[in-house]
Formats: structure tokens, sequence, C-alpha cells
């Protein structure tokens, strides 16, 4: 289901070092959070796919489908910025309702470009570091950048801890299917519920069998991890 | 090395889950112990591990019965331990190398000690290829044999093991049936399993747990023979004690056995 | 009577952030020029500062807790990423769950609602690294601050304890949609009206999906939270009574 992450560990470049990766990353995203450039950013955008799809060598068109994920908002989000209302004619072209006109003024268009640019850059920027590092690496980049240890642990356990709750989540809601569990808006919303229920069980129960496994494996307070 | 004595043990509510059993686990080199669901099997379990505190009677190791303070309970965990039936609650990380790690990085091995016991273990359990793989990625039967690997890396005297065979597909099972094999040959081991073959195969020396009590013990070849026994206990005979015992054959110890002398 | 304690945390911490950080609107990556990003991302520190130092607290006094924050968290995770239709057509997100009495707060909840987030940034492409503060400070602070707030301050009144939870999580989730409008608002003056013009676009755009699934999201939380009474009313499980 995390299709990312699948990536993460089978691409090419999932062997190679994550702190370059990373670095490549930031400055990326420094970039075109900073310096704001259409064009640089538009750079940024083809290196990054570059990378992606030809270095890393993935698919282009998973890519594409990962890539139009947050798209909706994108669009959704740039088309309001466009548009505005005003009494006095700003626009470079409008319509008129009423007292007002609506329309799209200069300044939206060009705010609008370079949120697209930016956007488009930075989010390859991100991908390429989602889809090219596996987590058990990049955790080792949190480790060397000292965040604090009990965030670190956390992030250990819960990246662990997704894969155990998904599976029981994919079996719950399959066996509802095939229940007719959702067929329409109230019964989908009686499944979810139940489904949620025994999700959070799941939590109590899970727990109290790996303070018994933790106590076999001589814990002592720290999940470490090395280097 | 273990041994049970007159144990009983009382849940918080009253509910009496074990009553005056009697354990020797030097009666065989693997000891099986078999019961229907609910009979009493992972309390009795739980109980030589030392999770659970007997209400009644004691369990000695060596002669000594457990002590439970904290100390003297890390020294017991480092010489006796489990492999639990469900290999997800015993993997903690997602890669398998920092989860076979994980005992030794808390017992302060050195990472060189830790590098080479891994790769003894991984031997062992025949996954020397699953080293750097992420956990989410394995399939049932391989996170069964690492989560066998997690507990033989403490190199503990005794080993138990719930239903190691649960969930396992023919060859899976064959693997860890010889697995077992093998390590019965370095360490006591105690095994629960509602797979009777295997039980018959794999153990020398057998328990049958119900209700809380023990109701029959022996050699494999002597408890599947007792009928009634079996029966109260809600358990079936093991395919070799069947055909011995409705087509008249010898009662064979193993499959190899019965096919060798036919052919 | 620790060991009860702790079965509070992630019930509060599931009540109180999931309904935040399930329903889906994070701020994409790249979104926020640096100016806002930074801003957000300063803003929510001291909070997660708060939040860390009281969870070192939790693990110097039970090591196993851990383990609990970590299942919790995983919990948190995939809610989000399950998909389940809404009444609009469009997709939401299943969230809320029972409560318990709170002994930690919700800065507990801000440290597991970071980490979410970034995995949500990295392995499901939901919002994104640079605009984490600012997805934290809506989804990990503001959400649950406000629903824990409604749930405290209705709990003791003689109000319907159903209607109260939904109340709290449906509430929590409008109240995150708001301030993320703000947020974009405050990024992306409109050039005719301003800010204030800006606050109105963003929020009468995402109020078609929004609000619905804050409705329903309070719905579900109160579903999931009557279904827990009744387990634990059987006995099956034992949370103490809020």
């Amino acid at each position: 289901m995390l299709i990312i992450d699948k990536y993460a560990y089978t691409n090419k470049l999932a062997d190679s070092n994550p702190f370059n990766k990373f670095i490549i990353v930031v400055i990326s995203l420094g970039i075109t959070t900073i310096i704001n450039n259409i064009y640089i950013n538009l750079m940024i955008f083809a290196f990054m796919i570059f990378l992606t799809t030809i270095a890393a060598g993935i698919p282009f068109d998973k890519y594409i489908k990962i890539l139009s994920i947050p798209m909706s908002f994108l669009i959704i989000s740039i088309i309001t910025i466009l548009i505005s209302i005003s009494k006095t004619d700003i626009f470079l072209w409008e319509i008129n309702v009423f007292d007002y006109f609506v329309g799209i003024t200069r300044v939206s268009v060009d705010e609008s470009i370079l949120l697209l640019t930016r956007v488009l850059a930075s989010i390859t920027s991100t991908f390429f570091l989602g889809l090219t590092t596996p987590l058990n690496n990049l955790i080792r980049v949190f480790k060397r950048l000292h965040l604090p240890n009990s965030i670190i642990e956390l992030i250990v356990l819960i990246y662990r801890f997704i894969f155990i709750f998904l599976g029981e989540a994919r079996d719950i809601y399959l066996t509802q299917e095939m229940k007719f569990g959702y067929t329409d808006f109230k019964n989908s919303l009686k499944s979810t519920a139940l489904l949620v229920r025994s999700l959070f069980l799941k939590i109590l129960l899970d727990y109290k069998d790996m303070v018994i496994v933790l106590e076999c494996k001589l814990y002592d307070g720290e999940f470490r991890i090395g280097d | 090395m273990i041994k049970v004595e007159s144990l009983e043990f009382k849940y918080e509510d009253g509910t009496i889950a074990l009553k005056n059993i009697n354990i020797d686990l030097d009666k065989g080199r693997v000891v099986g112990v078999i019961g229907a669901n609910g009979s009493g099997k992972s309390t009795l379990f739980l109980n030589i591990l030392a999770i659970l505190k007997p209400s009644k009677g004691v369990i000695k190791y060596n002669g000594e019965p457990i002590k439970y303070d904290k100390k003297s309970l890390r020294e017991y965990r480092k010489e006796v331990t489990m492999v639990f039936q469900d290999p997800d609650k015993q993997l903690f990380y997602s890669k398998v190398y920092d989860d076979m790690a994980f005992v030794l990085r808390n017992l302060h091995f050195s990472e060189e000690e830790i590098e080479k016991r891994i790769h003894v273990i991984l031997e062992k359990v025949k996954a020397t290829d699953l080293e750097q793989k992420p956990t989410h990625f394995l399939s049932y039967g391989q996170k069964k044999r690492i989560s066998i690997g997690g507990a033989l890396i403490m190199d503990s005297k005794v080993l138990l093991l719930d239903e190691p065979t649960s969930g396992l597909d023919p060859k899976m099972s064959k693997e860890v049936k010889h697995i077992i094999k093998e390590l019965s040959y370095e360490k006591k081991l105690v095994v629960s399993s509602h797979d009777m073959d295997f039980i018959y195969e794999c153990c020398d020396y057998i328990y049958v747990i119900s209700n809380g009590r023990v109701l029959g013990e022996g050699k494999p070849e002597e408890v599947f023979l007792k009928a009634n026994i079996l029966k109260e206990a809600g358990l079936d005979k093991p395919w070799l004690v069947k055909i011995h015992e409705n087509l008249k054959l010898p009662l064979y110890r193993n499959e190899e056995d019965l096919l060798k002398i036919r052919y | 009577m620790k060991r009860k304690g702790y079965q509070f945390v992630w019930i509060t911490l599931l009540l109180l952030l999931t309904p935040s950080i399930s329903n889906a609107m994070h701020i994409m990556e790249g979104f926020l020029p640096a100016k806002w990003a930074i801003f957000w991302a300063v803003l929510s520190l001291p909070f997660l500062a708060l939040g860390i130092k009281k969870v070192n607290g939790i693990f110097k006094g039970d090591v196993n807790a851990k383990v609990l924050l970590g299942l919790a968290g995983g919990f948190v995770f995939v809610l989000s990423a399950l998909k389940i239709p809404s009444v609009t057509g469009s997709c939401s997100h299943p969230t809320g769950v029972g409560l318990g009495a709170i002994l930690f707060g919700p800065t507990v909840m801000t440290v597991i609602g970071t980490i979410v987030l970034l995995f949500q940034a990295i392995l499901l492409a939901h919002g994104g690294l640079t605009t984490l503060g600012a997805n934290v400070f809506s989804m990990g602070i503001i959400g649950p601050l406000v629903s824990y707030g409604i749930f405290r301050g209705l709990k003791n009144t003689s109000l319907n304890k159903s209607f109260v939870i939904f109340l709290a999580a449906a509430v929590g989730n409008l109240l995150t949609y708001c301030i993320t409008a703000a947020q974009l608002a405050l990024a992306f003056p409109d050039p005719a009206s301003g800010i204030g013009g800006s606050l109105v676009k963003f929020l009468s755009v995402f109020a078609v999906t929004q609000v619905p699934l804050a409705i329903v999201e309070g719905l579900l939380t109160a579903i999931i939270y009557n279904l827990l009474m009744e387990y634990k009313s059987k006995g099956v499980i034992s949370i103490e009574n809020i």
C-alpha cells in the first residue's frame, strides 16, 4: 500500500549515501522557498525529474501518478489566488457581477506562476527524497542531525508499527467489504467505526503482549540503533 | 534444569488457571506441552518464564527456586527465553539486522561481536539473505524464522516455543522442524503445538494439559496410545499412531521409518 | 495506577489528534515561501519542545510507554492513510476514537502529530517538509487543543456525552481548516481585498469539502466512542470512565 516506501528500497539509488540525497533535497527546498526565481525553480523541477526517473529508475507513469496526489489542492488553491473581487477595475480580465468586478489581476497571475513553479520544484525534491531513500537510512541521517533521542526512538517504533496496523486494517476492510459494509453512506460510517475500534483495541492488546516480549529480550528502556 | 512443583496459578479475578502442576523438564531433550485452547498452556509458559508468579508452589531452576527481584529475573531471562506465536509482536525494528541486534545491544555487546553472532544465528535459521531486509517486506514464514533467530541470539540454555509451525506452509514447516531438531542438540527445548504430528516427531517427552491440570505424561509412543487422555484433553492422534492402531502396522517413530520398511 | 494512566494517554491522544491529522487538509510541499514556512515552524517549536519534555518525563517513569506511544502513532498514521468515501463523494479519512481522563495534556499529542505529519510528507505525499511547521501548528497544536478544550469544558455539563464528543471532534476539525485558511491568506493576500479578503476566499472554497468532512468525522468519533464504551461495559477492556 505504501508504494513510495516500496520504491525507496528497490530503486537504483536505494543504497547510495542518504546524507548526500538529504543535502541535495534540503538545498533545493531552500532555493525554491528563499530565492523565488521562476527559472531556477523550473531548472530544479527538471533536475529532480531527471534524478528520479533516470538516475533512480522510478517508472515514469507511476511517478506521474504520485505527483498527482496533491494536485487537487494545488489547482483549487491557485484558482482561489487568481480570482479577486473588487469594486474598482484593476483587472486583466474580468466579468461584471452587480456592482462588482470578478476577475484576474496582473499581480495574482505573477504570484500564481511563481507559486506553481515553486511547488513543482519543491514536491519533486521531496518526492526524490521519499522515493529513493529508505526510511531506515533516513533515520540514520536524523540521528546524525542530533534530533532528540526520544523522537528518533518513536520514529523507529512508529515506522515499524505502521505496517502492523496497515495489514490489520486491510484485512478488516476486505472482510467488511465482502459483507457489503460499504454499500451506502450509513453502512460505510458504521463499518469504518468498527474498523477503527478494532485498530484501537489492537493498540491495547498488542501492547500487553509486547511488554512481555520486551521483558524476555531484556529491554532496559532504550531502543538503540547502530550507525 | 527446570522443575515445576505443585504449581498453582490464580488470576486477579480469582479464576484458577493452573492447579497442582508438576513438570520436570529434564525428562526429555525436547519436551512437548500439548492441550486444547484454554487448557492453561500459555499461562504455564508465562510462569516458567517468570513473567507470572505462581500463587502456590514453586519453580526451580538448577535446583534453586526462582527469585523474583529485578536482578535475578534479568539473569534468569538470559538463560530461559521464549519464541512467541505471533512474529509481528516480536519485531520492533524495520530492519532485520537491527531487530536481531536488539537483545545484544541491551546487554552492551560490542558491534563486532554483535555482527558475528547475527551471521551465525541467521545461518542457523536459514535466513542469511534476509539480514538487511526491511521487516515489513518479509513473508510470514520469514518473519517466524527471524523471530526464532531473535530469541536464539541470546544463547539461552532453555528455549520455549509457542506454536512454532502455526500458519506455515508445508515447506516452511519442514524447515522449522529441521531447525528445532538441530537446536535440540544445543539447548533444552520446550514446545507447545496443536500439530500432533509435529509433536510426535520432534518431542521425546510429552505433558498433556487439560483444564489447568496435567492429565498425563510420558514418551510420545506411550502418551499418544492413551485414547482416553487424548479425548479428555480434546486432542487428536498423530497419523502414524492412527495407522498403527487401525491398520495394525507397527508403531513407527517417523515417516521415514514407515516408508523405508514398506519399500 | 500508573498502568491505567498510560491508557489515558493514547485514548486522549487519539481523540484530540486524529480528527485533525486524519482530515487531509495539509498545505502541500513548497506552497509557502520561506518567510512563512519558517514563521510557523518557529511558532510551533516551543509547543513541540514542551511536548518532548513531557514525553521524556513519561518515558523515565515507565519504560514501556515508548511502545504504547509508538503503537498509537502507527494507529494515527494508518487512519490518515485509509480512504473512505464520504457524503459529498470526495474521499475523507476516518478518525476519532474514545476518550479517557486527561493526564498528560495535548502537548504529548504534538510530538506524535509531528512525527505522523513527517511520515505523511515522505511516505504519502501529503503535506510537506517546508510546510511541516504550518501543518503541525494547525493539525498538531491548535486542532487538538480546541478539541481538548471543548471536551474538558463540556464534559461535566448535562449535555449528552456523545454530543460533546461529536462537538469536540467536529469543531476541532473545523478550527484546523480555519487556521489553514488563515495561513494561506497571510501568505497570499488578495490584491484587492488584502488578507481579510483572501481569508474569505480560502474559507469559502474549502468549506465545500471541509464542513461536511468535519461533521462526518464528528459523527464517526462519537460512534467509535460509543462502541468502545460498549466494550468497556462488557468488560472486554478496562479504560477508566471519563
